[in-house]
């Protein structure tokens, strides 16, 4: 079997346990080669340069870079470049970002081997691949009022456990406007709470662990 | 005959004048009189007044009463002379009454006296007076406007303070919201970067090993079960990291945590069970219409009575415990009573002084131990309702 009939794929992900499990898989399929593997997303870039595999599966959660920018990143060099977006949580606001930005597919880490094969698969054969469920998640927050940036950023700053002066202090605000960000943000994704709020954001994706 | 009319008249008038000079006595008045005081050599007052009336030459004579009547001001200073306006004024110890005589000259007042004289002879007028009562005029802390003043500051200053503690407990309890809000973050993505990768990546080495066997192997059943279970565990280790769940019950209201921990404290139970063969009666009552509480209240209010309850059932043999949660609208009231063996509420006391006690004053609650009965126990904890529940009522779902 020589290597141009199989698809060539790279991973990417931060978690070496993670990685070797794709490696597991993906070498048990006649018809797959993983040629290479990267941790974070500038050597996703330079793996990709020097390989350029048919399928890159890339975490969405990477040390740096995010995954959806490293998929801008290589895709803005290789505009052919199917990639998938491999991760464990289905955030609709990620999937919507990583669909936009021109990723092919988009799975969970906790689907069964198959699934992932078969959408290695799909998407070498210049399809697009979405489980039905995270379609299903994705339909299900069409239409809602998305955050703004800045409203992200306090999120993001809610999170990491600082009070509404700190936020003020760091974004050069009043303590008023954070508190009225945080009420737009309460509002937008229906929480009753602060750790409501950072919940269903890291659920749905908007902000990441 | 005619001549004579004048002089009889004269003599009338002379007459009746020398006549009617008893009825004229001479008179003393007081005008200034110090305060009444059990007296003693060390204070003085001024005392003052007039002799009406008095002749020429004569004099006053002052005594003061501690007990038996004292001449004034000094034993060798007895006479005070009227002025020409017929006004008089002395300095005197003090003393609970005081005296003046108008007297002859040649009179010699004693120093010491158990019963004034009387009038007569060298002795003209013995007039008498009580000191000035002390609190005839009240000082301006006395008056019914500065107490009440002095209260309502009191009042002011009690609420004042109430508040400013509050205000600092609440704003302890925000940044301890935030602290945890962060650590839970932390812990998410631990659980997210350690254990779910590696549960991931272990279930998809498994599902590859599974695909591998033979259809009829005998291991197959079983290892297709423990793929479930890999399942399940990524599963719920997902829903953590998104929900970000605390371990205690942290979605759940008070009570319906409470409720549950009948099922987290089961083993206890059942042990108690076989080794007894009694049931522990487990109520839980809620008070009042449950309102939304700040979670760092809620979960710390949790705490303290499972810490309780677990003491309960461990170490004092409970048979019947019921939680009662109250609602009111000035504070949030946890009861908890025991029905126990006959370790009495003593034996919770070591525990609740150090740990719970501690828990307890962090949220700014009051806790209290009762021993009901021989064998019974009251544990109850409260916690001011502006801690307590969430400024906005009725957010909840």
């Amino acid at each position: 079997m020589s290597d141009q009939n199989n698809i060539r794929v790279l991973c990417v992900d931060d978690h070496p346990l993670l990685r070797e499990g794709i490696a597991a898989i993906i070498n048990h399929q006649p018809d797959m080669l993983l040629v290479a593997e990267a941790a974070n997303g500038s050597e996703a870039m330079q793996t990709f340069r020097e390989h350029q595999p048919d399928v890159t599966l890339m975490d969405l959660r990477l040390p740096g870079m995010n995954g959806i920018d490293s998929l801008i990143a290589i895709r803005a060099e290789f505009p052919e470049a199917r990639i998938i977006m491999l991760t464990t949580y289905e955030g609709d606001v990620e999937i919507q970002r990583a669909l936009e930005a021109g990723a092919r597919g988009y799975l969970l880490k906790s689907m069964p081997p198959k699934e992932l094969v078969e959408a290695i698969r799909q998407v070498h054969a210049g399809k697009k691949r979405i489980p039905a469920e995270l379609a299903a998640h994705l339909a299900e927050h069409m239409g809602d009022e998305s955050l703004t940036e800045r409203e992200i950023e306090v999120l993001r700053h809610v999170s990491g456990g600082n009070r509404n002066r700190d936020i003020a202090e760091r974004l050069f605000i009043s303590e008023e406007t954070v508190k009225v960000h945080i009420k737009h943000i309460m509002e937008k994704l229906g929480a009753t709470d602060r750790t409501q709020a950072v919940a269903i954001a890291v659920r749905r994706g908007i902000i990441q662990l | 005959m005619k001549r004579s009319l004048p002089i009889i008249l004269c003599c009338v008038l002379l007459g009746g004048c020398r006549w009617r000079q008893p009825d004229h006595l001479p008179e003393i008045e007081f005008s200034k009189v110090p305060i009444a005081d059990a007296g003693g050599g060390a204070q003085l007052g001024i005392i003052e007044g007039r002799a009406i009336g008095a002749r020429p030459g004569q004099q006053i004579v002052l005594f003061a009463r501690s007990g038996a009547w004292y001449v004034q001001p000094f034993a060798d200073q007895q006479f005070i002379t009227i002025l020409p306006d017929s006004t008089w004024k002395s300095a005197t110890h003090l003393g609970t009454e005081y005296a003046a005589l108008l007297v002859e000259p040649g009179y010699l007042p004693p120093a010491k006296t158990d019963s004034l004289p009387t009038p007569s002879g060298t002795v003209i007028v013995v007039a008498t007076t009580p000191g000035e009562a002390r609190l005839l005029v009240p000082m301006f802390w006395q008056s019914w406007w500065f107490r009440l003043t002095g209260g309502f500051a009191c009042i002011f200053a009690l609420v004042a303070s109430y508040r400013l503690r509050i205000r600092h407990l609440t704003r302890q309890m925000n940044v301890r919201f935030e602290e945890r809000l962060a650590e839970r973050m932390r812990i998410a993505q631990e659980l997210h970067d350690t254990l779910l990768q590696g549960f991931l990546s272990a279930s998809m080495h498994m599902h590859l090993a599974v695909e591998r066997l033979p259809d009829d192997s005998p291991v197959r059943q079983s290892l297709d079960h423990v793929q479930q279970l890999m399942e399940r565990v990524i599963e719920e280790g997902q829903n953590t990291v998104r929900g970000l769940r605390s371990i205690t019950a942290d979605s759940l209201n008070l009570e319906q945590a409470f409720s549950r921990i009948q099922q987290e404290l089961i083993i206890p139970k059942e042990i108690r069970q076989k080794e007894i063969g009694e049931q522990i009666e487990f109520r839980v009552i809620v008070e009042g219409k449950p309102r939304p509480l700040h979670p760092i209240i809620r979960d710390e209010v949790y705490r303290i009575g499972r810490e309780i309850l677990v003491k309960a059932l461990r170490h004092s043999g409970a048979r019947g415990i019921e939680i009662e949660v109250g609602y009111a609208a000035s504070h949030l009231r946890l009861i908890i009573r025991t029905e126990g063996y006959g370790i009495e509420s003593e034996a919770m006391q070591p525990g609740l002084d150090a740990g719970i006690r501690e828990r307890a004053e962090r949220i700014g609650a009051r806790i209290k131990v009762r021993k009901r009965s021989k064998t019974g126990a009251k544990i109850e904890l409260s916690v001011p309702g502006r801690i307590a529940f969430e400024k906005r009522a009725g957010a909840g779902n």
